[in-house]
């Protein structure tokens, strides 16, 4: 049986004392010492600058602090137990938005090498949300032609799209075109009719994991999934319509057909709903069996794992397949009533309205990729979870027209904050596997922003920055305030100095959707 | 052959086959284990048909008329037959193995070609990469040089050929221009062909769409 | 072809396909692994107004998630408070009606397993059945065997009527700790958001 994570195991080190393990190895780069935590195979590494270091050193320092029986174990420290898990590669690493998650931090990357047999896969390195991620839908409207019709647009956008908590779609789905979906990906949705066959070409994947299994999906999980496809969800997931704010890549930004100061994009960020949700829950439930027979320990008992080659492990990389392919059909269907409400309100058709999708990204994952390590290639099975793959120019698995640009990288910021369209690079794909970071990472805990903040407040602040704004649920709307985030450009700015990831476009909100 | 209704219904009824050379039940289907398929057999098929059907999650329409439950069991035949092939489907198609004897430059021998590939292979530090074999690479090269002295290739100005990345470093200015050239090639043809995948995409679209929606199944906007 | 040659035509029967088979297995097989002792959910009337849940709870800081803090007399109530915790983040409780019960049996392996599998259930009917616990009523609890037999009483959450708060998408392991002392048992447990 695993062991279970307690406040008596913890070494009885000073916040001083751990803070030795930590060391600056480059103006934005840190690597957490072998010793951090006991049965460490690699060095841990991650990502901050000055002003992003204080965030995660206070969460270890309250951590060391805190002698309470509910308390949880700082981003560090998971970073660290990840790099002691058999069959990890070179490092264990986190992105400048990391934060406290299951298991795994959130903004954490770990890669295994599939030769290993003492490899694992785990689905604490892929999240709950199994590829949670964010779409970008270019529109030839500018911020004039939008700007006297933000309430009517978003409004519009609300009633096409379900959101919120216990939301049901509106796409009539069987149990049987579920299934299929489950198999094909938006391979379903072209031969629907609810996506253009360019959407599949830009998109990470091309919108289908070949190895889905749906009888992999337990009949609960596809229960929760029946009344949930094009639904947005709650959470943290969000449709805005946003607008082109600053270009630092000119060409980048053309190739993407964004190319103009004040141009109107539609960003979709959601997951694969009930269903990831339940096939992440029933695996942990199976693997912590396997690990008893498999004889696999680990630090914490929310690093449930199996190893890759087994049964458990195989049956859980295809049922991940399947929920990745739910939430990519799910995005496919939420851009087909996006395209329609716009059609509605301009009284054009989309392509008209030159509605094509930039990119889709994925940030809750596990996959096989080659990678180049030591002068040989590898293949690793790659978790990213709360971390966006962020391929270099000229990589294969890239769309032809980003060959020479590099894959876009979409960075939600977070409700009435800017977001960022990112650039691979070469440097990001030999320090990190070629990922970058996702998003903002909250800051400050749920339960404190329902106590501080006033959803009033919040909304008005929204409403004085020119954002039109809708939402299901007050409450959700304090927890979701900009404040409780980090800054997302500090973030951003962080991976540019690093060279993991480039900065292309930035974005600024006019109405956000939420759940 | 015969494919009147009346015709179907004795084939369906006789459950062997809704067409005489294919089986469905029998042959590509087979749901049910074979001591299970009688009701199907039967004169009387018809409610034993329904179950069937049933099992087999046929959509509402498939009930409709003897026609539409014979689309719907081609279909799913087909289906099946295709995933007991899907390896042979989906090997992916090496268009350089089916090249004897590449010739480059005049050189016909093979091996002498895959030697000289392995040396300038060390010279330049370049990774080997597992599943390609010498005789690939030579064809390819083959083929590279092929192209290169004899299609056009519009470069874009100066200043865009200086700041484009090309997936490694070098100082020497001619094998940049090369490589930048060989690089426009690729993507053209690449485009080229990702247009074409496009355009079999939407004509699959024209037969198989129907996107609708049912705001009565949810609840949207307040 | 005329029905007599229809009939004549004859080929070799193959049998049945390994996909069909692990259909027929899956329902038996999810039954035989299952937590949940008894499949399906009835709900029916509640006679009689509900009380409210004994023991009681809060929402403890937690950076992403929410981490709840339930507490009662003894195990059942801290667990029943932890359910009916998880219902009150998603939605107003005041705003549910409290028309309808349903029995379930939930099993585990040790004591944070059936706290786990109790709110994953519950969870669970709320997303398909749109049930909002908003109280339990522990009728057996088994620390040996691990096996609890509840009523949960409560009503349907309608998303046009009823004002909403957050999904909780998962219940985690996550720090999950059950705190017994003379008099008082309590239990922590973070959910995913």
């Amino acid at each position: 049986m695993a062991t279970k994570v307690s406040s008596k195991r913890r070494l009885k080190r000073s916040y001083e004392e751990e803070l030795s393990f930590l060391r600056r190895t480059a103006p934005c780069q840190y690597q957490i010492d072998v010793g951090f935590v006991p049965n460490m195979r690699a060095p841990g590494t991650f990502f901050v600058n000055e002003k992003l270091a204080p965030l995660v050193k206070s969460e270890l320092q309250r951590f060391c602090e805190n002698e309470s029986a509910g308390g949880f174990i700082p981003a560090v420290k998971q970073i660290a137990n990840v790099s002691s898990l058999p069959g990890i590669v070179q490092s264990s690493i986190a992105m400048p938005d990391v934060h406290s998650g299951y298991g795994f931090a959130i903004g954490n990357v770990a890669a295994f090498d599939m030769n290993d047999d003492e490899a694992v896969v785990s689905p604490g390195g892929v999240g709950f949300d199994i590829n949670c991620g964010v779409r970008l839908i270019r529109t030839n409207l500018m911020e004039e032609d939008v700007d006297s019709l933000k309430e009517v647009l978003a409004q519009t956008l609300f009633d096409h799209i379900p959101v919120g908590v216990g939301s049901k779609g509106i796409i009539p789905t069987t149990m049987k075109s579920l299934e299929e979906a489950l198999e094909l990906g938006m391979d379903w949705s072209l031969r629907e009719g609810y996506a253009w066959p360019e959407d599949k070409e830009h998109c990470e994947e091309y919108g289908r994991m070949l190895q889905a299994d749906p009888t992999k999906v337990s009949s609960r999980a596809k229960k929760r999934g029946l009344t949930q496809l094009g639904t947005l969800g709650a959470g943290n997931h969000y449709a805005e319509i946003q607008v082109v704010d600053e270009i630092f890549d000119d060409i980048a930004a053309h190739k993407m057909g964004i190319g103009k100061v004040g141009q109107v994009v539609i960003m979709i960020h959601s997951g694969s709903r009930g269903l990831g949700h339940q096939v992440a829950t029933d695996a942990l439930q199976h693997m912590e069996k396997a690990m008893a027979r498999d004889r696999i320990k680990v630090n914490d008992r929310q690093l449930a794992c199996a190893r890759i080659s087994s049964r458990e492990g195989q049956d859980y990389l295809k049922a991940m397949a399947a929920a990745a392919n739910f939430a990519w059909v799910n995005r496919s269907s939420m851009t087909f009533l996006a395209r329609q409400a716009f059609a509605k309100v301009f009284e054009k058709t989309p392509a008209e309205l030159d509605m094509h999708v930039i990119y889709d990204v994925s940030h809750n994952i596990a996959k096989v990729e080659t990678h180049m390590i030591d002068g040989e290639t590898k293949q690793l099975l790659v978790h990213r979870k709360g971390a966006t793959r962020a391929f270099p120019p000229h990589h294969p698995l890239i769309p032809c027209d980003y060959q020479f640009t590099g894959q876009p990288v979409l960075v939600g910021g977070t409700m009435g904050t800017c977001s960022y369209v990112l650039l691979g690079t070469e440097r990001g794909m030999q320090k990190t596997f070629g990922s970058t970071c996702h998003g903002a990472g909250r800051a400050q805990s749920r339960s404190a922003c329902r106590r501080k903040l006033n959803y009033e407040e919040v909304l008005n602040n929204l409403k004085e920055k020119g954002i039109a704004i809708r939402v299901a649920s007050p409450k959700l709307v304090t927890e979701e305030a900009p404040e409780s985030y980090k800054d997302v450009s500090a973030v951003v700015d962080t991976c540019d100095e690093a060279g993991i990831s480039k900065k292309c476009v930035r974005l600024r909100p006019l109405a956000v959707i939420k759940g | 052959m015969d494919c009147s209704d009346e015709a179907i219904d004795l084939r369906l009824s006789a459950l062997k086959c809704p067409i005489p050379e294919s089986p469905t039940e029998d042959v590509h289907i087979r749901r049910y284990p074979i001591e299970q398929r009688e009701p199907l057999r039967r004169k009387d098929y018809r409610s034993g048909l329904n179950a069937y059907l049933r099992l087999l999650n046929a959509p509402p329409n498939a009930y409709a008329s003897p026609k539409q439950t014979r689309n719907f069991l081609i279909e799913l035949a087909i289906n099946l037959q295709y995933r007991d092939n899907a390896t042979r489907y989906n090997t992916p198609f090496d268009p350089w193995q089916s090249r004897c004897l590449p010739v480059v430059r005049g050189v016909s021998n093979s091996e002498q070609v895959a030697r000289a590939l392995e040396e300038l292979r060390q010279v330049l530090q370049l990774t080997k990469v597992d599943g390609v074999s010498n005789a690939s690479v030579a064809a390819a090269a083959a083929d590279a040089i092929e192209v290169l002295t004899t299609e056009q290739v519009p470069l874009p100005p100066e200043s865009v050929i200086e700041k484009m990345a090309i997936g490694f470093d070098t100082q020497d200015a001619q094998l940049r221009n090369v490589v930048c050239a060989m690089r426009l090639l690729f993507v053209r043809r690449l485009r080229s062909l990702q247009d074409n995948v496009n355009t079999l995409i939407s004509g699959m679209q024209a037969i198989t769409a129907n996107p609708h929606t049912d705001s009565k199944l949810g609840k949207v906007g307040r | 072809m005329s029905s007599e040659e229809a009939f004549a035509i004859s080929w070799k029967q193959l049998p049945q396909r390994d996909c069909w088979r692990a259909n027929d297995n899956l329902a038996e097989q999810d039954q035989d692994t299952s937590n949940v002792v008894h499949r399906k959910f009835n709900l029916k009337q509640c006679e009689n107004p509900i009380a409210l849940q004994s023991g009681g709870w809060e929402y403890l800081d937690h950076t992403a998630d929410v981490q709840i803090h339930s507490w009662g007399i003894d195990m059942s109530e801290a667990y029943g408070a932890a359910v009916v915790a998880m219902s009150g983040y998603m939605v107003e409780l005041g705003d549910i009606p409290g028309n309808l019960q349903a029995e379930v049996h939930i099993q585990g392996h040790d004591e944070q397993s059936l706290l786990f599998n109790l709110m994953d259930e519950c969870l669970y009917v709320f997303h398909t059945e749109q049930f909002v616990t908003k109280r339990v009523i522990v009728q057996s609890l088994d620390t040996f065997t691990w096996e609890i037999k509840a009523t949960l009483q409560g009503g349907s959450f309608d998303s046009s009527r009823h004002s909403q708060g957050t999904e909780v998408k998962a219940i985690t392991y996550s720090n999950m700790q059950i705190v017994k002392k003379p008099g008082s048992v309590e239990a922590f447990v973070i959910v995913d958001i």
